[in-house]
């Protein structure tokens, strides 16, 4: 693995194209992250057409570099402005504004930096000595193990949504629906197609989150008339104290540490690793009692624990071919769309693009630094774009970008109907992530169940029978029926099971 | 609306209604298409297991939130304002929508620069003049050097360089 690392890096060092994509992916990953109110998901849904026309490497290198970045990047706006940008930057602004308001805004974004960093190469060393074992692991998943990881996906991603773990289970539901849509792979009979041609070739991926992230959230920022002024401090020198980092270096290693273990669980995401790592560097620091006026501790943690989920996120993406957080649902979709199928063959059958991955991460990471330092006074100014600039550019993006996939104005159309979908969802708080998640792994859940009934002639105790399975089996039980009983134990919860 | 979900029982009728709905066209789409409800695919369980099968789970979840909202609406007193705030601030993204309809047969008509020129400067004028953002620069101005931004920023990509074959 360490040689095709260090052979893909060579070829992306020499190749100005590959190089310029990662640079450019990671330029765009940072603003649209430090823009208030543009998600790193939105920011993946929105410039994944872009790479329709690129080769895999390249798509890879560009889309990776606005993964990372965008992360970085919703830290600039928590830590100037109190807005998070991203939901890993929540705990950002706790500290980082903090440290604005006492005149440290430099020193608390070069902090952030730079422990960003180092939390993306920790989680990036992780990811490249845990994924191929755990790909290896897997390599003796059959059908029964294969169905049941996708409804244990599912089920996590359902339960760890803000809201209800009951209405994310139905969301999941309809985005299982959506993946139904048109011919069966197997018999050719079509489904759910309404008697119309235009839904015969199924609801593409693409239009679909470029609806539910990208419209939907357009039609929510137009809800509101009221102003927003942005107002952003003055920047001094941007390059980091060494002494102040020397002191910090546990803190970022064990923000690392967390993010990367924290973000490998499937649908646990960087809001609850930012969390534990805040909490922890609360509980160890020797100035706990001062923690939110400024303590830097309380934002290298957090930072590193954010970034370090990146990498971490992206061991069951790579290696069970189920996507952690909706970030990395995007980035299969990306990959799908490539025809690469992520999962435990991909390690075997395409080693070089497996390195291709870590590279692309890594070159994201070096020049998150570089962009990072050099640029962030363009960055800072572009946070004042008005926002209603934005959302039309934004929704010009969205229409064009679900064209663009196969020219076909269908998918225009489905777009806009996924934009208001979602926006209905949401007003219904009905959690919109699980539709897209159910989309995705619809066909591999459907295809491994009817291939494992096969197997067994129709016994469904085949999920059951083996350890695997049914581990993940009782595991998703565990996490539908905990609410439930939570509710069961404390009687002033609402009516609806949560 | 109501911060955690669950708390008012209208947002469970609503929300059941409009599960209900996705359930309602998957039962009559399988209605409609005998081939997923036949047996005759061998060892193959079939195309009509899965639908069937989520459309069960949808069918009960619906229900569940539909009964529950109207068991409660009848037993509590109902808090004033849950339509109004269900419906405030939804006319704007309503009307955007419906112009975004039009812009999609728009660009066939009209090419892709005029039509797209001419919806982000009326919505850009009309939200810049709504919101009063950007400080001393006009709405007009703005929504002016932002559509020549943006259109042209998404022309050069999409059209120039992928080649999107759009008008």
């Amino acid at each position: 693995m360490i040689a095709n690392f260090l052979s893909v890096a060579w070829t992306v060092l020499t190749d100005p194209y590959l190089l310029g994509m990662s640079a450019l992916g990671t330029v765009l990953g940072i603003t649209m992250g430090c823009l208030p109110g543009i998600s790193s998901t939105m920011a993946l849904a929105i410039l994944l057409p872009v790479t329709y026309a690129m080769s895999p490497v390249a798509a890879m290198m560009f889309l990776m570099a606005v993964f990372s970045a965008s992360v970085y990047g919703g830290s600039i706006s928590a830590i100037l402005i109190n807005i998070p940008g991203t939901p890993g930057a929540i705990v950002t602004q706790l500290e980082g504004y903090a440290m604005t308001r006492k005149g440290e805004a430099s020193e608390a974004l070069t902090l952030s930096l730079f422990s960003s960093t180092m939390g993306g190469i920790v989680g990036l060393i992780i990811l490249m000595l845990v994924a191929p074992i755990v790909a290896s692991a897997a390599m003796q998943f059959r059908s029964p193990e294969f169905a049941m990881a996708t409804v244990f996906g599912l089920t996590m991603l359902a339960y760890s949504t803000p809201g209800s773990t009951f209405r994310g289970i139905l969301s999941g539901m309809i985005g299982l629906l959506c993946g139904m849509v048109g011919f069966d792979v197997v018999t050719d009979v079509a489904r759910f197609d309404f008697g119309t041609t235009a839904l015969q070739s199924g609801i593409e991926l693409v239009p679909l989150t470029v609806g539910l992230f990208g419209l939907a959230e357009v039609l929510r920022g137009l809800e509101s008339d009221a102003r927003r002024a942005v107002t952003t401090p003055a920047l001094g020198t941007l390059f980091p104290s060494l002494t102040k980092l020397r002191k910090l270096w546990k803190t970022v290693l064990r923000g690392s540490a967390l993010g990367a273990i924290i973000g490998a669980i499937p649908a646990a995401g960087s809001a609850i690793a930012v969390a534990v790592s805040y909490a922890q560097e609360q509980r160890l620091s020797k100035r706990s009692a001062e923690f939110g006026t400024g303590v830097p501790e309380g934002l290298a943690g957090p930072e590193a624990a954010n970034n370090a989920c990146v990498g971490g996120a992206l061991v069951p993406l790579m290696t069970l071919g189920i996507p952690g957080d909706t970030m990395t649902a995007v980035l299969m979709g990306a990959l799908l769309i490539h025809g690469l199928r992520p999962g435990p063959l991909l390690f075997a059958e395409r080693p070089d693009f497996v390195a291709g991955v870590y590279v692309a991460l890594f070159f994201a990471l070096v020049l998150t630094v570089v962009f990072g330092t050099f640029l962030i006074r363009y960055f800072v100014r572009l946070m004042r774009t008005p926002s209603h600039v934005l959302l039309l550019i934004i929704a010009l993006l969205c229409v064009i970008g679900s064209y663009a996939i196969r020219n076909n104005v269908v998918d225009v159309y489905l777009m806009l109907a996924f934009g208001v979908i979602g926006y209905v969802m949401t007003r219904l708080e009905i959690p919109v992530a699980p539709l897209a998640f159910g989309l995705i792994l619809g066909p591999i859940l459907e295809e491994n169940l009817r291939r494992s009934l096969i197997i067994s002639d129709g016994s469904w105790l085949v999920f059951v029978e083996r350890p695997i399975a049914l581990t993940m089996l009782l595991l998703s039980v565990a996490a539908l029926s905990y609410p439930l009983l939570r509710r069961f134990i404390d009687r002033r919860a609402p009516d609806e099971p949560r | 609306m109501s911060s955690v979900p669950g708390r008012d029982p209208r947002n469970q009728l609503a929300a059941g209604s409009f599960l209900g709905f996705w359930c309602l066209a998957g039962w009559w789409s399988l209605a409609v298409t005998p081939a997923l409800s036949s047996d005759d695919y061998g060892v193959d369980p079939g195309p009509g297991l899965l639908p069937r099968l989520v459309l069960t789970i949808l069918t009960v979840g619906a229900l569940l939130l539909i009964g529950n909202g109207m068991r409660r609406m009848l037993s509590e007193p109902a808090e004033p304002g849950f339509w109004d705030r269900l419906r405030r601030g939804t006319l704007v993204p309503a009307i955007f929508v419906a112009t975004l309809a039009i812009y999609v047969p728009a660009i066939d008509l009209i090419g892709y620069v005029p039509a797209s020129v001419i919806l982000t400067l009326a919505w850009m004028t009309f939200l810049g003049y709504r919101s009063r953002e950007g400080g001393p620069i006009s709405p007009l101005l703005q929504a002016g050097a932002g559509t020549a931004i943006g259109v042209g920023l998404i022309y050069l990509i999409f059209v120039h360089l992928i080649g999107v074959p759009v008008g």
